[in-house]
């Protein structure tokens, strides 16, 4: 078919909206912040007060950050907790997505709310409602603990992490499963029915052919949760204040919201930034082109 | 290509939001109002409770300067992110509240007006000495002071008389007190490792004095043997689980408070408000004393914690007219005395005879005129403290050590060595002169 003038004006009225928005708010931005960074601040006079001037520091801020104990110990802790909680929140996702997709599963959309339900919870407000939880003196949870016997404090330092990373199991592993349902569906029920009748019981069709298949959809998952765990800010925020082991770089985005917001030092903020964003970068397309080697 | 001249550049389309404070503020004009015969309008950021009730009372009577009271989140994690945004924006209000140890940071980033051409040396006798010497830096004054936080023992005197015990006079009767405190499955305080600021406070107690500022540069001296001599003590009670380690706020340590288990306060003179509105089923039963000494014969020292100041904002349309709300605000005795009752603080004023509220007895402290043990500790504070333009970032690599100190794996002298370092860098990170 050929395009005429009336389709290619249709194709600008419906792409040029979005493109205009993409620009003004996210390409924009992402250039305004390589300019910040690469600039830093000179100052005169006594005390230093006399004036200040952004120049061109080069790659000063880069240097700066990296040299920064605080900020490479938050990427260091950002990596722990990716790798134990990236892995047994798809894990969870995955059985939770598997039982409610058996044939004898009972009740399965009720389920499959209840299980969806804390995506619709901000994570603002999942963290208020966990912190509770987790506040020694306040706790039911501590206090059933305590009175088994078994002291638990689940803001101490060794613990602080886990129970961040509880908060954001709870919040994704119903999205996440919500995901791998989705692509279960589309599984061609001839596929189920032909291994049905070959004698495969349910573990067996899970494995051999449902696990397979919804390898996309797994995939996938593991990306967004890379991204989202390299994000990690809302919860240790809102927990900072109830626990005396969160300090202000935490995490790299907790980092760059300090050096941002309380430091004032916008160029050193917008370098973590650059940083934060491209080991997402390498991070995520690290993971696909891991597991598309070995799917070949 | 300065920081303005590069937001410009960039921020083309907003032009219109950023036009109205990025030019540099010309010479202040005082007493031209807006228009003849219209009021002159001002917008205030602060956070005081009640504040807004102070504020109606100035506008009934100055029809000529209308204030508009805009309630903030306190301090770092509300106030100063809108305040340095606002300046980056250049939409900015016309006066702040900010707290003592902030107010190096607003000035550095050329936030804040200097008052003094505007005549505010005029009026220095009316403050606390030392009060005023914090809002002033490289021969400018930045603020007119609003409040400050001498520091005593808010104790449970209920639950110490019917252990037999009294509030400790010394650090040593600390220890001893905190043991007898134990034997009821109660601590006498925390010592929060999230608070780096009471541990400044205590050590400024104890003669150290983290930072300071003398003509040229900033001074940075955090490992000293008063620091030592502080953190070793804390750290011997906490190793030996007399006293407890969650922060000294929050739901956790009111809970505590709540119960009994947590019996005692080393705080501030707005921490009575703070205890009264979060324990409220103990009203009556607390007390206040003299906060304990290291020196039991020399004279009494004691410290601060927190206080704030109004500030005009670089870019107010308005300075002399704010300047002036600013020193009516905090030198009125009957405004003064209201913000008071409401848990502003200690006032930076000098004459306190004229306000009434320092004289009242408190139900909540068992009908005890506590602002005299107050006054007493208002006296009695070291003046040569200064805070830094980096404090916050300086008090935040503390608490990263103190966390390492509770959890047992520093040691103190590591903890001030490694903080001072730290510190050090963050001036050189901001261009500043310094010396250790």
């Amino acid at each position: 078919m050929r395009r005429t003038k009336g389709t290619r004006l249709a194709v600008a009225g419906l792409v040029g909206p979005f493109l205009l928005l993409f620009l003004a708010f996210f390409i924009a931005p992402v250039l305004y912040t390589l300019y910040r960074s690469l600039l830093v601040v000179h100052r005169s006079g006594p005390l230093g007060l006399g004036g200040a001037e952004n120049v061109f520091g080069g790659l000063t801020n880069y240097r700066w950050a990296l040299e920064d104990p605080g900020f490479l110990a938050g990427f260091g802790r950002i990596l722990l907790f990716g790798v134990v909680q990236v892995p047994v929140m798809i894990l969870g996702a995955t059985v939770l997505a598997l039982l409610l997709d058996t044939a004898s599963a009972r009740w399965k959309g009720f389920f499959r709310s209840a299980y969806f339900l804390p995506y619709g919870v901000p994570g603002v407000i999942a963290s208020i409602l966990w912190g509770f939880l987790y506040t020694p003196g306040i706790s039911p949870v501590s206090e059933l603990f305590g009175a088994l016997g078994i002291p638990v404090d689940f803001l101490s330092s060794g613990s602080i992490l886990w129970s961040i990373a509880n908060i954001v199991t709870w919040t994704y592993a119903g999205y996440n499963m919500l995901v791998i349902i989705a692509q279960l569906n589309a599984i061609d029920p001839a596929l189920r029915e032909a291994a049905r009748i070959d004698g495969a019981n349910a573990w067996q069709i899970a494995i051999r052919i449902k696990l397979p298949l919804i390898r996309p959809a797994l995939v996938l998952n593991t990306v967004f949760s890379i991204i989202g765990t390299l994000q990690l800010f809302t919860e240790p925020l809102l927990l900072k204040p109830l626990s005396g082991y969160i300090d202000v770089e935490y995490t790299p985005n907790m980092s760059a919201y300090a050096e941002a917001f309380t430091n004032n030092d916008y160029g050193l903020a917008a370098a973590q930034s650059i940083i934060v964003a491209v080991t997402c970068f390498v991070l995520s397309f690290g993971f696909l082109k891991l597991v598309g080697r070995r799917g070949a | 290509m300065t920081r303005r001249q590069g937001f410009r550049a960039f921020a083309g389309a907003a032009a219109g939001l950023a036009a109205a404070g990025c030019t540099q503020q010309a010479a202040p004009q005082p007493g031209r109002p807006a228009m003849p015969g219209q009021p002159v309008e001002l917008e205030f950021w602060a956070w005081v409770p009640g504040m807004d009730e102070v504020v109606a009372t100035w506008n009934r009577q100055r029809p000529d300067i209308q204030v508009h009271y805009v309630e903030v989140p306190a301090g770092a994690d509300g106030a100063y992110p809108k305040l340095y945004a606002a300046l980056e924006a250049g939409a900015v209000p016309d006066l702040v509240q900010i707290e003592f140890m902030e107010l190096p940071n607003a000035v550095l980033n050329r936030g804040l007006v200097d008052l003094l051409p505007l005549g505010v040396s005029a009026h220095r006798h009316e403050f606390v000495d030392w009060t005023y010497e914090q809002v002033s830096f490289g021969g400018g004054v930045y603020a007119v002071p609003q409040a400050s936080g001498p520091v005593a023992t808010f104790y449970r005197k209920d639950l110490f008389d019917e252990w037999g015990l009294t509030p400790p006079a010394t650090w040593e009767e600390f220890e001893r007190v905190a043991e007898r405190v134990r034997e009821h499955d109660a601590y006498l305080t925390t010592f929060p490792t999230n608070n780096s600021e009471v541990l400044s406070a205590l050590c400024w107690q104890a003669g150290s004095i983290w930072f300071g500022a003398d003509e040229r540069q900033w001074v940075v001296d955090v490992d000293n043997p008063a620091t030592h001599r502080v953190t070793d003590f804390w750290q011997r009670l906490i190793d030996r689980d007399l006293v407890d380690t969650i922060p000294n706020s929050g739901n956790a340590f009111y809970k505590s408070v709540q119960d009994g288990r947590i019996v005692s306060l080393l705080g501030a003179h707005w921490h009575a408000e703070v205890l009264e509105g979060n324990a409220e089923n103990t009203a009556g039963k607390w007390a206040v004393a003299r906060m304990p000494q290291w020196d039991a014969a020399g004279p009494v020292r004691t410290t601060n914690l927190g206080g704030s100041v109004t500030s005009v904002v670089r870019g107010s349309r308005f300075p002399a007219q704010a300047l002036e709300f600013a020193l009516w605000l905090n030198t009125d005795p009957a405004t003064v005395s209201d913000l008071v009752v409401k848990g502003m603080g200690f006032p930076a004023l000098a004459d306190l005879s004229r306000v009434p509220a320092m004289d009242e007895a408190f139900g909540f402290f068992g009908g005890q005129r506590i602002n005299d043990v107050f006054r007493e500790s208002s006296e009695s504070v070291d003046n040569s403290w200064k805070w830094l333009p980096t404090t916050n970032q300086a008090l935040e690599h503390i608490n990263a050590e103190l966390q390492g100190m509770a959890s047992g794996g520093r040691s103190l002298h590591e903890i001030a060595v490694d903080a001072e370092a730290q510190i050090i860098r963050d001036l050189e990170k901001k261009g500043l002169p310094h010396r250790s």
